[in-house]
């Protein structure tokens, strides 16, 4: 059968900042450009491991410090130019570059990085101080993607890259659109068109999917909808592995969260299963460390044996360490459904052991400001730490949490340096098993990604552990 | 007269600017930036000086405030930090979306408001202006995104009539233009009615104890013909009053509404601009409706003028 219907609609809460995933984090920028519009040397497939992109293959020297890459021959820039090593070390050299304006977001992706060199037009050889194990996961993801250095300053408007679909246009608060690159060097998406639509909340999308406005819902905004689509023999619900740290994060400072007693004391108070059955509808993962059960961290252990539900031990535990009367205070970031409906659980599951909460409601980029990156003025925060391979951050103790393990920082240093696959799991387990003994943080659990999608929409792939939400594949049957 | 409307427009310009300033420390004033919002939560100390510097937030708010200024008396109302697009056309497309709403919702509370608030104020003493008084309670009560809310659920989602939100542009199909607008349009306008029957049914009923009307009717008018005649223009004074303080609310509602039926127009851009700290487009759009409800005050003062020759003579 023909595919009946070319264009696929997309339904997002999240709508893109600006169309350069290298000058801005914001997550949905990559969700929706990279793979399909921009494309990196390697992609993250769907369970999260590192796959040919632009690179046809890579070698890497016994020592590990020189990567080769063999580019794919032909690719062409959406502007008709043709794609060469050259583009790869501008790309490059232009995120690693402190005085790149824009600065690039993530320009410590690239400190283990020597130099970059061209060898011929489709070989590119990238040397490292020392190996790094994540360095070239972190060359998926949107940040890395490789521009041309003769559109790259209007990429935030007019974005060209190499990929299956180019740009058509964006209608600021409302949609945009993609449509099918005719010349694509790869195998040609079988979509003509994509259009992305923007929703403020879950419950205008959830309406849009049902009166057939959209096809798939991008990002599900509440889980505990899912349940209806289910039913619906309309509908297609597809889950992917579990990713995303949804977490109670713990500012180590000062007295009393300095005293690990009083963390452990939290931590025995929460019960993983309430919020995994009351806001994921049981499509959650508990997690006991700073990892998640995805190919993305390989490395990942079950940890959540260490801080087990025991209100009973909690109280023991505050007892000793003379907080009896504990009162903190909880930054809510009030526009994510999960931090409201976290609250709800965290007040009860602590006032049972005695702990009140001071609930500080808040918006994000006050958060940003007031929680993560000046004053760092908060008790504890409810945040999903949504980067993969993001547990390096315990080695600085001026992060957020203010986690200050030397030890910790040292394994962190020796694991991402690590060749031998075995010794490299074997040190990550154990500063997973430390930062669970320390009760750093207070992990609850990491989320299957989900999608829902209308019957007859076939290909599609969730999105979760890869920063793209890949749509070269999908068509309608 | 002349000398009047001078001062009234002198008065005008002055409000402008001071308007423009407090818009300026109160945007400014919002903690959290948008180079923290572009570096999200992998952002390094150093990062965030370097982009704060190359994004110019690191200037004197004085300076600041006079490129801005400046800028708009030139007609530039400058690019997006985030998004790199130029605002004044942004804003523009963004009203093709909210003018017609604004104008829709007004037209439809206007078109229920006078017929159902006369018809209470006349009838005031019976049941029928009773029934009305109490409905439009009740429409007083209902949130507009409760009803829009409402409106989606039944006509998008059940009945499959009308779109549940977003927005077809007005080039590319007129008719779907005017359908994606009618649900808002309604759930925006209901509210409005319902206040508006409230003030026409007690401006109503006031004027109808006026000397003038009782002395209409001695002189042998039927009660309709004294309200026609000579009623309905005293009652107006009010009611354009209350229409120029609606439009405020009607501004303040379309934020709103925007965003519960996802309408790419003004409100959902201040909306997302606020969240993202994108400021330049937030003074930008509060200026523009700050303007529009100082110039619309302006017009309701001189709407005075024209409706009442006592307002005329004594101010």
């Amino acid at each position: 059968m023909a595919s009946s219907k070319p264009k696929a609609i997309i339904g997002f809460i999240q709508e893109p900042t600006s169309l350069d995933p290298t000058a801005d984090a914001t997550a949905s920028i990559a969700t929706i450009l990279l793979d399909n519009l921009y494309q990196g040397l390697v992609r993250l497939d769907s369970g999260g491991k590192i796959s040919p992109s632009l690179a046809r293959s890579w070698d890497v020297s016994p020592d590990g410090t020189v990567v080769t890459f063999h580019l794919n021959t032909g690719v062409k820039w959406h502007d008709g130019s043709p794609f060469s090593a050259q583009d790869v070390k501008f790309s490059w050299d232009r995120a690693a570059d402190a005085n790149t304006n824009p600065v690039n977001p993530h320009r410590d992706y690239w400190a283990p990085v020597k130099s970059v060199d061209v060898v011929d037009d489709s070989t590119v050889k990238v040397t490292l101080s020392t190996y790094s194990d994540n360095w070239l996961f972190h060359m998926g993801q949107g940040s890395a993607c490789i521009v041309s250095s003769k559109s790259v300053d209007n990429n935030k408007t007019n974005p060209i890259g190499t990929g299956p679909f180019k740009y058509a246009s964006w209608n600021h608060g409302a949609s945009l659109g993609l449509t099918r690159n005719d010349d694509y060097w790869g195998n040609k998406a079988k979509l003509t068109d994509l259009e992305f639509r923007f929703f403020s909340d879950g419950n205008a999308m959830n309406n849009a999917i049902k009166a057939g406005d959209i096809d798939v819902l991008g990002q599900v905004g509440s889980p505990d909808q899912v349940a209806a689509f289910q039913q619906d023999p309309n509908f297609t619900v597809v889950t992917g592995a579990a990713s995303g740290k949804f977490m109670i994060s713990v500012n180590e400072s000062s007295a009393p969260l300095n005293d690990k007693r009083v963390r452990q004391a939290l931590y025995a108070a929460i019960d993983r299963k309430a919020y995994i059955d009351g806001y994921f509808a049981g499509m959650a993962v508990p997690i006991g460390s700073h990892a998640t059960p995805n190919d993305g961290e390989p490395y990942y252990v079950d940890m959540t044996g260490v801080n087990t539900y025991d209100p009973s031990k909690a109280k023991q535990l505050l007892a000793a360490a003379g907080q009896d009367n504990l009162k903190l205070r909880l930054a809510q970031v009030s526009a994510f459904p999960y931090a409201v409906q976290f609250t709800d659980i965290l007040t009860s599951q602590l006032a049972a052991v005695g702990v009140q909460l001071d609930v500080q409601p808040m918006e994000f980029p006050r958060w940003l400001q007031q929680v993560f990156s000046n004053a760092q003025d908060y008790d504890l925060t409810i945040i999903n730490h949504i980067e993969e391979r993001d547990i390096g951050n315990y080695a600085n103790p001026k992060y957020y949490w203010h986690y200050d393990n030397p030890d910790v920082a040292n394994w962190l240093k020796q694991a991402d340096a690590e060749p031998d696959a075995g010794k490299r799991n074997g040190l990550y387990k154990q500063i997973q098993q430390q930062l669970a003994d320390d009760a750093a943080n207070l992990w609850i659990a990491a989320a299957n990604s989900l999608g829902i999608l209308h019957k007859g929409l076939m290909g599609y792939q969730v999105q979760g552990i890869t920063p793209s939400l890949f749509l070269g594949d999908a068509y309608f049957a | 007269m002349v000398l009047q409307l001078i001062r009234r427009a002198g008065w005008l310009l002055v409000s402008l600017w001071l308007a423009s300033v407090l818009v300026f420390s109160v945007v400014n004033l919002l903690p959290g930036d948008v180079a923290a919002v572009i570096l999200g939560t992998s952002a390094t100390p150093q990062a965030l000086e370097t982009l704060r510097h190359q994004l110019g937030l690191d200037q004197p708010g004085p300076v600041r405030y006079a490129a801005w200024v400046v800028g708009m008396l030139h007609g530039d109302f400058g690019t997006s930090v985030l998004s790199h697009t130029d605002i004044g056309p942004l804003i523009l497309q963004k009203l093709s979306v909210s003018a017609p709403l604004a104008l829709a919702s007004m037209v439809l509370s206007l078109l229920a408001a006078v017929p159902l608030g006369v018809l209470a104020g006349t009838h005031h003493r019976n049941a029928s202006g009773a029934v009305i008084s109490a409905l439009s309670l009740v429409g007083i009560a209902v949130p507009a995104f409760w009803a829009g809310l409402l409106l989606a659920t039944v006509f998008a989602v059940l009945l499959h009539v009308l779109p549940a939100g977003g927005f077809t542009d007005w080039s590319s199909d007129p008719i779907a233009a005017l359908r994606s607008l009618l649900l808002p349009a309604v759930a925006l306008g209901l509210v409005q009615a319902a206040v508006l029957t409230r003030y026409i049914r007690s401006a109503i009923i006031d004027v109808q104890g006026e000397d003038f009307i009782r002395t209409a009717r001695a002189k042998g008018l039927t009660r309709w013909q004294a309200l026609r005649r000579h009623g309905f223009r005293y009652a107006a004074i009010p009611i354009v009053t209350i229409l120029g303080i609606q439009l405020t609310g009607l501004l303040v509602g379309a934020i709103v509404i925007e965003n519960v039926f996802v309408l790419p127009g003004l409100g959902r851009l201040l909306f997302q601009s606020v969240g993202n700290r994108d400021l330049l487009i937030v003074q930008d759009v509060v200026m523009l409706l700050t303007t529009v409800v100082l110039v619309v005050n302006f017009l309701v003062d001189l709407t005075y003028r024209l409706l009442d020759p006592r307002i005329r003579a004594t101010v």
